[in-house]
């Protein structure tokens, strides 16, 4: 047959960022993700617009706890950045260094989170704007249990194998989707505690 | 972040822009049509309470705006360099991505004029009807 | 501008020299080569192997075959409900087991049929229209595969239990609420729908994933199938959809178990938000069906018209236009609740504007048909009668998008006809006909011409005497889901008609399964390409071997089947002694990278299991979510842990340390 080849023998067996399928897919969760944070916080302005007074009969949630797991959030970006570039550089010892500082911050946000709880001055069965605040809240939070236990399983596999290149991808690609916890947390936060502060 | 230098983002910037200009040109007039709606049907609620409509008349004008520069922007990157540097990778030959972009520029123009009319199409009942029920 | 080194760029051989045949293209070469890929591609056989498999075919099959088993039940509903309509103030059910049989009706067709059908069909057909091995993540759609199973058993367990949900498909609170829905009946519906969700979205994004990065060399953006855009549309769809219908359900299942009160007045609390955030899902999830019906319906008019669909760009288009229009129309579902008139307006205006796209295709197919050389196989008469059916559903939709005249004839069984004329007109014909068009390519055997014109035209005809009467019933103001009438009203003979009309398109549909019964045991043999199509899927034997295609393909048109197959490259230098599948970009199909696949596994099996374990629990306690999430954690540790390949982390990276791998500037 004298057809003509395309050899592709030499090409790669991993690559990084969108060249690969897991960013597609963690991409995929992602904007699943995002989409439902974004449903529930128009339900929470929904049932805010349709309400005279809001929070109703309550003081809004308690800024502090809220106000520092953002800092320890945004504080995480760092380790996780620096997570993303040592495996970029496939660097192994890097890559446990900065994961396992990171998942510190991870231990730090968990526990800070039931404070949050704690201070929100409503219970979820109280009213309608007690139910959609728990219900934000402990989304997001159910996020930020799994991106932990997910990463740490992640670190494990690092430590004990068997691993080969792409799995350097699959840290890349985890860094990315706790930027995602950490950024969703962002207008979440706008929503619980300073909106009903706002008008 | 890192620079990625795999051959195929060795092409300059200037590609990756015609990328970013031809997807705009096609998405956005779906994109802002779909935002206006919305933007829309919060603000006939304002409308009712201050009996005022000219913030709608201009949501309207600037969606046009919008979509008409996305269009122009998506259709002028269709047209493109005709000045690669270096032939693509075989099968994928000069005259399949070209075409592939000249293909998304007329995209680009259909997609925005056809998202224009619908964008006009809901400006006929701000100017009809009155904003209370 | 620099060149990159040559390392990682394929190598061509100029197709205009002449040149000697390549030794790895020779005759024995190849056929030991599919004996290797053979092996290596296989599913594991046998009772217990048929829980790890992750052959897409394999997957896909089952998932057609299932989604068609639940249609099958959603049918007999159908037929007790029309048993029992036939005469006035009728005893063949009660109030409350009609109540459950039009709701269970409903949820099986919309949740379990009508969506999964389509996704299974894209699982099956889109890795090899685009000239794939694969599609990506397989382990994650075998996962969505029984996830569905699943949902099934669940939602039809507890109504043979008498627990099945009774508020209707759509489920409105308050009456589905913690005061007026006793009992466990919509928490059922509302888990049904994070079963199917949860299903429905892994395989969307596989799709994405699938038709963006494994597409045949030189498969740009503009030499996409239809089928294959179409699918990729309604992925996009599905993930932006369904998670509202995740909250709206959510809300629904904390308000009744645990007493929150999202959808409660009395602490302000709104049941509108619950109509808005479903039917933001609703609208699109009826276009989610919609728009591979009109991809089949390009595929096949093309095939049967000898000649690649008019308009190409118009088309896709249309079916990217409709995608988005459709998330900007659902209050048209709200007409009736009282929301402000310049609110609502907004949305007639899209739902009207919603037709153009649509109209757009037809008037492509149109031209499609005028310029072919016909040829009317059954699939052909299937997409011929789309045209006639799907029209008058269109037009009564057009109706029903005028405010005035929807408070007239909302819930009555005008909407009932208009949306079974648009999803049995608009995605069933299609569907049933793109069944026997890919029956060849499935299954190896044809389908026998005759029976299938029988099956049609019972069919046909069944269907028009079924659903048209319901415009006039409706007009005369017969609302729906009523479970018997007086004879006082009139309606007794329309109805009658209407119910035998449902036995006539009953019968149609059982010789169509009959055909398929009989020609899976002595059907004729299909070919490779038994229509003279023009897509990948027919470049392989019938049905296709387990590896897909050997040589691996590229494409430099639209039709390649029809555009000079023998001087086109193919793909060498992708390994056989493992599950190699080649990368490629987003716009122009280059060759990226290879990527290695996950072997069968069973974990997608397990997984799925204590998934739905946990569902279940938590509609009787809410620590089932705590405790149902240790085993889910266990799973997905054992489905994400490697096994076989790999080395040893400090083997590994004393290899990356002396330079064994990739340079860096190939991989980033």
């Amino acid at each position: 047959m004298n057809r003509a080849v395309l050899d592709v023998s030499e090409l790669p067996d991993f690559a990084f960022h969108h060249r690969n399928i897991v960013w597609w897919g963690t991409m995929g969760m992602i904007v699943i993700e995002g989409t439902m944070f974004a449903m529930l916080i128009v339900a929470y302005l929904y049932l805010k617009g349709r309400s005279p007074h809001w929070p109703p009969g309550h003081f809004p949630p308690m800024l502090l706890w809220g106000t520092v797991n953002t800092l320890i959030l945004l504080a995480s970006t760092v380790p996780n950045h620096l997570t993303k570039r040592a495996a970029e550089h496939l660097d192994l010892r890097k890559v446990r260094l900065w994961m396992t500082i990171a998942l510190g911050f991870g231990v730090a946000f968990n526990i800070v989170r039931i404070f949050e709880f704690k201070s929100l001055n409503v219970w979820f069965d109280e009213n309608a704007y007690g139910s959609v605040v728990w219900t934000l809240l402990g989304f997001h939070t159910a996020h930020i249990i799994t991106d932990f236990v997910d990463s740490c399983v992640l670190l494990a596999l690092l430590f004990i194998g068997p691993i080969e290149e792409s799995h350097f991808v699959d840290v890349a690609e985890n860094s990315m989707y706790w930027y995602f916890v950490v950024l969703s947390w962002i207008p979440i936060y706008a929503v619980i505690y300073i909106a009903p502060r706002v008008s | 972040m890192p620079s990625s230098t795999s051959h195929h983002a060795s092409r300059d910037a200037h590609d990756r822009t015609r990328e970013l200009a031809l997807w705009t040109g096609v998405l956005a007039g779906p994109a802002v049509w779909l935002t206006l709606l919305e933007v829309n049907y919060a603000l006939s609620y304002v409308a009712c309470e201050t009996r005022h409509t000219w913030f709608l008349h201009v949501a309207t004008l600037v969606s046009v705006a919008l979509v008409a520069a996305a269009g122009l922007w998506g259709w002028s990157a269709g047209r493109g360099p005709r000045d690669l540097p270096e032939p693509l990778t075989p099968p994928v030959s000069y005259d399949t991505s070209d075409t592939r972009a000249r293909w998304m520029g007329h995209a680009s123009i259909a997609s925005s004029v056809w998202f224009i009319i619908v964008i006009l199409s809901m400006e006929i009942p701000v100017i009809v009807l009155r904003t209370c029920q | 501008m620099s060149r990159d080194a040559g390392l990682d760029r394929p190598r061509e051989v100029d197709p205009a020299s002449p040149r000697e045949p390549d030794p790895r293209l020779d005759p024995l070469i190849l056929e030991r080569e599919s004996r290797l890929l053979a092996t290596t591609w296989a599913d594991p056989k046998g009772f217990f192997g048929w829980f790890s498999h992750v052959d897409h075919k394999s997957i896909g099959r089952r998932f057609i075959a299932t989604a068609f088993v639940y249609f099958t039940f959603g049918g007999i509903l159908a037929a007790i409900m029309r048993l029992q309509l036939s005469r006035p103030e009728n005893h063949i059910v009660t109030a409350d087991l009609y109540n459950q049989i039009f709701t269970m009706h409903g949820t099986t067709m919309m949740f379990l049929f009508a969506v999964p059908v389509m996704l299974a069909l894209g699982v099956y057909f889109v890795p090899l229209m685009i000239g794939a091995r694969a599609i990506a993540f397989p382990r994650l759609v075998a996962f969505g595969y029984w996830m569905f199973l699943f949902a099934g058993i669940f939602l039809y367990a507890f109504f043979l239990l008498n627990v099945g949900p009774d508020n209707g498909w759509f489920s409105y609170p308050p009456l589905a609420g913690p005061e007026y829905g006793a009992g466990k009946r919509a928490d059922i519906w509302a888990q049904l729908i994070t079963f199917t969700e949860t299903s429905g979205l892994v395989v969307a994004v596989a799709l994405i994933t699938t038709v963006f990065k494994l597409r045949a060399p030189g498969m740009a953006l503009n030499r996409i199938p239809i089928f294959v855009w179409a699918m990729l549309v309604v992925s996009f769809m599905t993930v932006f959809s369904m998670p509202a219908v995740v909250i709206a359900s959510t809300g629904l299942i904390l308000d009744r178990l645990v007493g929150t009160h999202f959808y409660n007045y009395a602490e302000g609390g709104d049941s509108l938000l619950f109509q808005h955030m479903f039917w933001f899902f609703g609208h699109p999830e009826v276009y989610i069906i919609f728009l591979p019906a009109q991809g089949m319906m390009s595929t096949m008019l093309a095939t049967f018209s000898r000649r690649p669909v008019f308009g190409y760009l118009a088309i896709v288009l249309s079916i990217v236009s409709t995608a988005f229009i459709g998330f900007g129309v659902w209050v048209h579902h709200m007409f009736a609740t009282g929301l402000p008139q310049l609110g609502q307006s907004f949305f007639t205006a899209s739902s009207i504007m919603i037709v153009v796209p649509t109209g757009v295709q037809f008037f492509c197919w149109i031209a499609t048909l005028w310029t072919g050389r016909l040829r009317f196989p059954v699939p052909m008469l299937y997409a011929l009668s789309f045209f006639v059916v799907f029209l008058v559903g269109g037009l009564t939709g057009v109706m029903l998008a005028a405010v005035p005249l929807d408070l007239q004839v909302h819930d009555t069984f005008f909407v009932v006809a208009h949306f079974h004329y648009v999803l049995i007109g608009g995605s069933v014909f299609p569907l049933l006909g793109a069944i026997h068009y890919w029956f060849p390519k499935l299954t190896g055997r044809m389908l026998s011409e005759r029976i299938g014109v029988a099956a049609l035209a019972l069919f046909f005809v069944g269907f028009n005497l079924t659903f048209f009467p319901q415009h006039i019933l409706g007009l005369m103001g017969m609302p729906r889901r009523i479970y018997t009438y007086q004879p006082e009203t009139g309606w007794g003979g329309l109805n009658l008609l209407v119910s035998i009309g449902a036995g006539v398109m009953t019968i149609g549909l059982l010789i169509y399964l009959y055909n398929i019964i009989v020609s899976l045991r002595r059907g004729a043999a299909a070919a490779d390409n038994p229509w003279d199509a023009s897509t990948l899927e027919w470049a392989t034997s019938s049905p296709p071997p387990a590896y897909n295609f050997l040589p691996a393909l590229t494409v430099s048109g639209r039709d390649p089947l029809w555009e000079h197959p023998e001087s086109q490259p193919v793909v060498v230098g992708l390994h056989a002694e493992q599950r190699d599948v080649l990368v490629t970009h987003v716009m122009d199909a280059e060759p990226d990278h290879r990527k290695v696949f996950p072997e069968p596994s069973i974990w997608p099996f397990i997984t799925a299991v204590t998934v739905s374990v946990m569902y279940i629990a938590t509609l009787f306690t809410p620590w089932g979510l705590i405790w149902g999430s240790i085993p889910i954690t266990i799973a997905l540790i054992g489905w994400a842990w490697p096994r076989g390949r790999g080395k040893k982390p400090s083997e590994l990276d004393a290899d990356i340390r002396a330079g064994r791998v990739r340079p860096l500037e190939q991989v980033q």
